[in-house]
């Protein structure tokens, strides 16, 4: 029989790692038996999940009939001049990819669906750039601010997706809405002015830092964690 | 209240208190399963199992039964598919159940020489459940040619069921003049990487019972006080290595059952549960203060009249007319929310230890060991079950967790205290440990 060496326990002559520590089982009087059947079998079962597509269905239904009410309504009824009813219709286009397609597909991952909800907002954008005319301000602004949120707001949460450390999470956090909002309004003075002037934007850059600088200092420093920790104790 | 409906054969049961919530908390990544395995000396011969089941299960029409949702409430109405069909055993246990045509609320596995018996919680508690096992190994090994003599702790298989094994027991105790509710602060809970969708990893401690039990005599705990100590240490160490700027107190849900305390024939739950804790924010513990602390709260709290006005506050809640007149979609949604927000809250993992599976002599010489595994809890972390059969104890940690720094904390500690410990796991990839 072989034995852990790290936590003492005796192991089961088919292991080839400790379950507990992970150290590998080396001994030479005593080889891994392969030929033996392991203590629990090796094939994996799943039971079927729950079909949610019946609710979304039920939802799917209830949008799609909102919509063409809407769309009667605006044709004969209310303000005909003016295609409201598309705005309704477009906007619950985009709920239905951010809530009800989930449940339709239960197992794509959060990032698919997070590029799913990015492309679903400008999509709803360009609807309403197509009724009033205004491909300009949807390809210089609208266009490159969801690309920014995606690749920012994305990128913090590939980073800090399943981490521990809800302080470092805050701090990313507060870091990812400072640069969001000062290349907003780059954004915002390019397509405007046609050039930058800084503005708004540095006073939320300026508190952004003024709150992640004391944060990162008292996330690296562990004496300073305890003395936060001391001082603050609840 | 009975909930028999018919004179009789029952047609339909009405859920008991803990059935309710564990229906009401289903969900896909929580499963309220817990799997009963007796490893038998022989290879086991499926055909026979299947024999046995078949015979068994007509004797526990609790057990064979589907949840349908009611108006107001779930209930259980007899299963009319085909029998119980016995499977392959799986890597990973305990999986979650789905209400629908195609649930199975009571599952039967078998792999090597292992036969394994996995009840959803919502039919019975541990008892229940181990009276069936125990009844269907004695079929079984009937099947195989041996002499197993009629069962003094189970149904006899020739009799009708009576109504007395499948009622609700928690009603005819729940007159104290005294409501109690279970305490609601927050308890540590482990943090870590969470496996993928569906695992479960399993490892198990054998271990000798006399050996164990010295140990704890040292220390003048039970059994259950001791490993109870050890557990609550490791996750005390666990949460130490966190660096918390606060650590939470650590807190156990041990099931009682409380047919010791209040008479009863009931095969469906009839359990609650006792809560040792420390608080490692009033100081540091020594082990020996650890296992003192469990012992005497576990001395203190466990007594009849103190259960009695716990048993009062969960009827009375099910009793409440308004409650009553809702629709049991929102009460479950409700019952979901509530119970991830305080039910799941208060303590930090779950420790059971059933006691000891007893069998005739006959059936002895037939079965090396028992094993329980509790299935995934509603956060990602390890839950703890304990069995014996004669001088052998399984002590199974199940988790959806990659780490598995509990475990080993826990079981370094029996072999730093002397207990001599095997450790088998279902884990296919060595653990991410935090530290070595």
């Amino acid at each position: 029989m072989s034995y852990c060496v790290n936590c003492g326990v005796e192991l089961d002559k088919t292991a080839a790692f400790c379950p507990l520590c992970g150290t590998e089982v080396m001994n030479p009087k005593m080889p891994i038996d392969k030929t033996a059947a392991p203590p629990f079998p090796i094939d994996r079962q799943e039971v079927a999940p729950v079909s949610r597509k019946e609710f979304a269905l039920v939802i799917t239904t209830l949008m799609g009939a909102a919509s063409i009410s809407c769309g009667i309504m605006n044709l004969f009824f209310f303000f005909p001049q003016i295609a409201w009813s598309v705005y309704v219709a477009g906007g619950f286009a985009m709920v239905w990819v951010w809530f009800v397609l989930p449940l339709f597909q239960a197992k794509i991952s959060a990032k698919i669906y997070f590029l799913f909800d990015l492309m679903a907002l400008a999509g709803y954008m360009a609807l309403i750039a197509a009724v009033v005319n205004g491909w300009n301000w949807y390809v210089q602004l609208a266009l490159p601010i969801i690309a920014l949120m995606g690749v920012l707001f994305g990128g913090f949460g590939v980073v800090f997706w399943n981490k521990r450390s809800s302080l470092s999470g805050c701090i990313g956090f507060i870091g990812c809405c400072g640069v969001f909002f000062l290349l907003l309004e780059v954004l915002i003075d390019l397509w405007a002015k046609g050039k930058y002037h800084p503005g708004w934007s540095i006073v939320t850059a300026a508190v952004a830092v003024s709150l992640m600088l004391p944060l990162l200092v008292i996330r690296w420093r562990p004496a300073l964690r305890e003395e936060v920790r001391r001082r603050f104790h609840v | 209240m009975n909930s028999l409906q018919h004179k009789t054969k029952p047609l339909w049961y009405k859920m008991d208190n803990a059935a309710m919530i564990y229906s009401a908390i289903q969900r896909s990544d929580y499963s309220a399963v817990y799997r009963f395995s007796a490893i038998m000396t022989q290879k086991v011969d499926p055909k026979a199992l299947q024999k046995a089941v078949d015979k068994t299960m007509v004797r526990f029409p609790g057990f064979r039964v589907a949840i349908r949702s009611g108006f107001f409430w779930y209930y259980m109405e007899p299963d009319t598919r085909a029998g119980l069909v016995v499977q392959k055993d799986i890597q990973n246990p305990c999986q979650p159940v789905r209400f629908g045509t195609k649930d199975e609320l009571v599952r039967v596995f078998y792999y090597e020489n292992r036969i394994s018996l996995e009840v959803f919680h919502a039919l019975a508690d541990g008892t229940g459940a181990l009276i069936l096992l125990r009844t269907l190994l004695a079929v079984y090994l009937r099947e195989l040619g041996y002499e197993i003599p009629y069962l003094e702790n189970a149904p006899d298989l020739n009799t009708e069921p009576c109504p007395e094994e499948w009622e609700d027991a928690y009603p005819h105790y729940a007159d104290s003049r005294v409501k109690l509710k279970m305490g609601e602060r927050k308890a540590y809970h482990q943090t870590g990487t969470s496996e993928l969708f569906y695992t479960l990893n399993v490892t198990m401690g054998l271990v000798q019972v006399d050996n164990l039990k010295a140990i704890a005599q040292k220390y003048h705990a039970s059994i259950t006080e001791y490993l109870a100590a050890v557990l609550i240490q490791s996750l005390m160490a666990c949460q130490r290595r966190e660096k918390k700027r606060k650590e939470q107190p650590v807190s156990l849900a041990v099931p009682i059952n409380l047919r010791s305390h209040f008479p009863s024939k009931t095969l469906r739950n009839f359990i609650l549960t006792v809560r040792p804790c420390i608080d490692p924010e009033l100081g540091e513990y020594t082990f020996e203060e650890i296992v003192s602390q469990v012992h005497h709260f576990m001395r203190l709290h466990i007594n009849r009249q103190e259960m009695k006005a716990y048993i009062t506050q969960n009827v009375a809640l099910q009793r409440l007319p308004f409650l009553k007149i809702i629709p049991s979609p929102l009460k479950n949604l409700a019952m979901a929310a509530g119970y991830s927000m305080l039910g799941d809250k208060p303590y930090s993992t779950t420790l059971t230890n059933p006691g000891i599976f007893s069998v005739p002599p006959e059936m002895q010489p037939h079965i090396q060991r028992m094993e329980m595994i509790l299935g995934q809890s509603y956060t990602p972390r390890v839950n703890c079950a304990v069995i014996s059969y004669q001088n052998q104890m399984t002590i199974t940690f199940a988790g959806t967790l990659k780490e598995s720094d509990v475990e080993r904390d826990f079981f370094r500690w029996l072999v730093k205290d002397g207990v001599k410990v095997k450790v088998i796991s279902n884990r296919e990839e060595p653990a991410g440990c935090r530290t070595v």
